[in-house]
């Protein structure tokens, strides 16, 4: 018979138990056999009877994936596809909004993991974020500002900004607001104080990472340093 | 040696320590157990691994069809040459064919019609007509096709309802992307659950501590003794501690930080698809080889020439490894490493040829394997390029070329349509784990 279970590893069972009296162990070893399942996920016996841990709702440190989202143009041939004309200065255009009223703000969606939320503090003790890279031009050597704008948790990330180029250049936005377990939506907000380029996005990146993402632990030693 | 409860539960806890860490357990010479990895060959219950396709597109659509009869339909890119080539993913390893995935359409629907969203021939979105200046997401869910498969792609389509030719049913899309979610996995999770427990009392000094235990101590002992019951106590809340990133039962707050697959502690969890770049009916690159040179590859935006993203030192495919995803060698004989799958298009019309294909880590020497397509004279497909060098927790930039070899480069134009890079659950995406053990795998 397998037994499983996760009483307290109490040092008191310890101290007031006589030598060899089997509740001890048994307590050691059933919760062994607990672990075995919740870490590895097979059965400790013939049936399982714990769920696995999963970084997320079944505990564990919660998990950044990586990629949640994309787009690519290619060649610069194509940049026109993802472009949009800023037609005055000093104002804020919401990508989504300018397009299609009918969008309503939602310009592509991201699926953002269990646990990463902003709500939490990440290994910097910032709020946890989604980072944003771009690849970005502008049609005259104007700079111009970028920000994500999270619809769902209505919040808007810093900005980051172009140099006076025309020249293709790599951004990166690391404080993106979010919220854990759903699709957050997401629109681009552009700007531009001395001009009015049109922007193109050769390549936008949506990721969680370790750094920025993942929410810290309220234990504060490493398994090494036990 | 007698064998004991007590030094089994010592064995356990050290194999228990090492499957959860990824390292040697505390006195050990020598690591036995493979670190979980979250899938069936490292073990580790299975998770998802969030998005698996994203391609959109705003001033123009990435597909433009108008119907031409009442309930006609149509598969995505039908006619095009991506038909059948919508998107191309890995699911997770150890989800089970008919889970769930979330995905999301931006469409644009005109005429006096009715639209449906078809997936293997069965409605499963109804699509609203916009008119002409709207558009919109629509959700929809499809099922994984098989358990652990190496690719799958989704088979759309949409049908129309009437059809009047003075106003024709329209559709176009903006937009498609598809997730793994915790829906996706939700299923397979039987089993009890388990929650973070009360805290405790400071008398009951529950401890956490990774104190070794080492066969020697029980064998010794005729009878158990405090001292070798309290360092296995005091482990083993350590690994609870460890494997959930909470407070050990009745422990009064947490000690041990919970593993990661990171910084933390814990194997490599490969993260699956980390980048998606594909534009519809436009390929995103064309190489025309006709001025160029055989037996040297290009890179497919050489027609940019100098004000190419290659020059500028960006990448085709920009990704962020997981941590512990460093490659070692050009390219990498051991995991870790990534791979990428692109869909070309080639020909010549003349002439056979061998079309070689590799990635690049942009303005460096580092290079993938070289993948080939021998003797042909025209090409089109997917095409997996493996062991691309990686370097963790940075960005990465990443160069696709192309080569022909076997004869002269007569008229050859070769397009790249899609690419997409993975970190591969069972390949490149691990740890080298050498011989080691691997316990437990949550296959449901």
């Amino acid at each position: 018979m397998t037994i499983t279970g996760f009483g307290a590893m109490a040092r008191r069972m310890v101290q007031i138990g006589r030598e060899g009296r089997a509740a001890i162990i048994d307590r050691a070893s059933a919760h062994l056999n607990g672990l075995f399942e919740r870490i590895t996920g097979g059965a400790a016996g013939d049936l399982r009877s714990w769920r696995w841990h999963d970084h997320g709702a079944e505990g564990g440190t919660p998990l950044a994936r990586g990629c949640l989202y994309s787009h690519d143009t290619g060649e610069i041939a194509n940049k026109a596809i993802w472009s949009f004309a800023i037609t005055s200065t000093a104002t804020d255009f919401y990508l989504a909004r300018e397009i299609a009223a009918s969008l309503d703000g939602e310009l592509f969606p991201v699926e953002v993991s269990e646990g990463i939320d902003s709500s939490k503090d990440n290994l910097s003790a910032n709020p946890c974020a989604l980072r944003v890279d771009l690849l970005v031009s502008t049609s005259t050597a104007d700079a111009t500002a970028v920000r994500v704008f999270n619809k769902t948790t209505g919040q808007l990330s810093s900005p980051v900004a172009t140099s006076a180029s025309t020249a293709m250049q790599s951004l990166t936005i690391a404080d993106l607001p979010c919220v854990g377990g759903q699709t957050n939506w997401l629109d681009l907000v552009v700007r531009c104080n001395s001009g009015t380029p049109t922007v193109f996005f050769h390549s936008v990146i949506v990721s969680e990472t370790r750094a920025l993402s993942q929410p810290d632990s309220q234990g504060t030693t490493t398994y090494s340093a036990l | 040696m007698r064998p004991t409860p007590i030094r089994d539960a010592y064995r356990a806890a050290n194999a228990l320590y090492e499957a959860l860490w990824n390292a040697p357990a505390p006195m050990a010479g020598t690591q036995t157990y493979r670190g979980h990895d979250h899938t069936p060959w490292g073990g580790g219950g299975v998770i998802h691994r969030g998005g698996l396709w994203s391609e959109t597109s705003i001033t123009s659509p990435l597909w433009d069809h108008t119907f031409t009869e009442a309930g006609q339909e149509i598969g995505f890119y039908e006619t095009f040459v991506r038909f059948r080539a919508l998107a191309r993913y890995i699911t997770s390893p150890g989800v089970p064919a008919g889970s769930p995935l979330r995905g999301w359409l931006c469409v644009r629907a005109r005429g006096e019609s009715d639209f449906s969203l078809r997936y293997r021939g069965v409605d499963i979105a109804k699509i609203e007509v916009t008119g002409a200046e709207s558009r919109y997401w629509i959700p929809f869910s499809i099922p994984t096709i098989e358990a652990q498969p190496r690719f799958e792609t989704p088979l759309l389509s949409v049908k129309c309802g009437s059809f009047n030719p003075e106003d024709p049913p329209r559709f176009e899309l903006f937009g498609i992307t598809i997730a793994e979610t915790a829906a996706t996995v939700s299923a397979l999770n039987r089993g009890g659950k388990l929650l973070e427990g009360i805290a405790g009392r400071v008398s009951d000094l529950v401890e956490s501590a990774f104190a070794s235990l080492p066969d020697e101590l029980p064998n010794a002992l005729e009878w158990l003794d405090a001292v070798t019951l309290q360092r296995l106590y005091s482990f083993v809340s350590a690994l609870h501690e460890g494997a959930h990133d909470w407070r050990a039962p009745s422990a009064v707050s947490q000690v041990c930080r919970g593993h990661d697959h990171g910084g933390y502690g814990g194997a490599i969890v490969a993260r699956g698809r980390q980048y998606t770049a594909a534009l519809g009916t436009n390929p995103l690159y064309q190489l025309d080889l006709q001025h160029l040179s055989s037996s040297t590859f290009y890179p497919f935006d050489e027609q940019d020439g100098g004000s190419s993203r290659t020059t500028a030192g960006f990448g085709m495919a920009r990704y962020l490894p997981s941590a512990g995803m460093t490659s070692t060698g050009s390219p990498p004989t051991d995991p870790p490493y990534i791979t990428a799958a692109i869909y070309v298009r080639g020909s010549d019309g003349s002439g056979s040829r061998d079309l070689h294909f590799r990635a690049r880590r942009t303005g460096t020497a580092n290079v993938s394997d070289v993948t080939i397509v021998a003797g042909v004279s025209s090409f089109e497909g997917w095409l997996i390029l493996d062991k691309i060098p990686c370097t963790a927790e940075t960005l990465n930039e990443i160069t696709i070329e192309a080569a022909i070899f076997g004869g002269g480069v007569g008229s050859w134009v070769i397009e790249l349509w899609a690419l997409q890079v993975y970190e591969e659950a069972g390949a490149g995406g691990q740890n080298d784990h050498g011989s080691r053990i691997a316990l437990g795998g949550g296959v449901a």
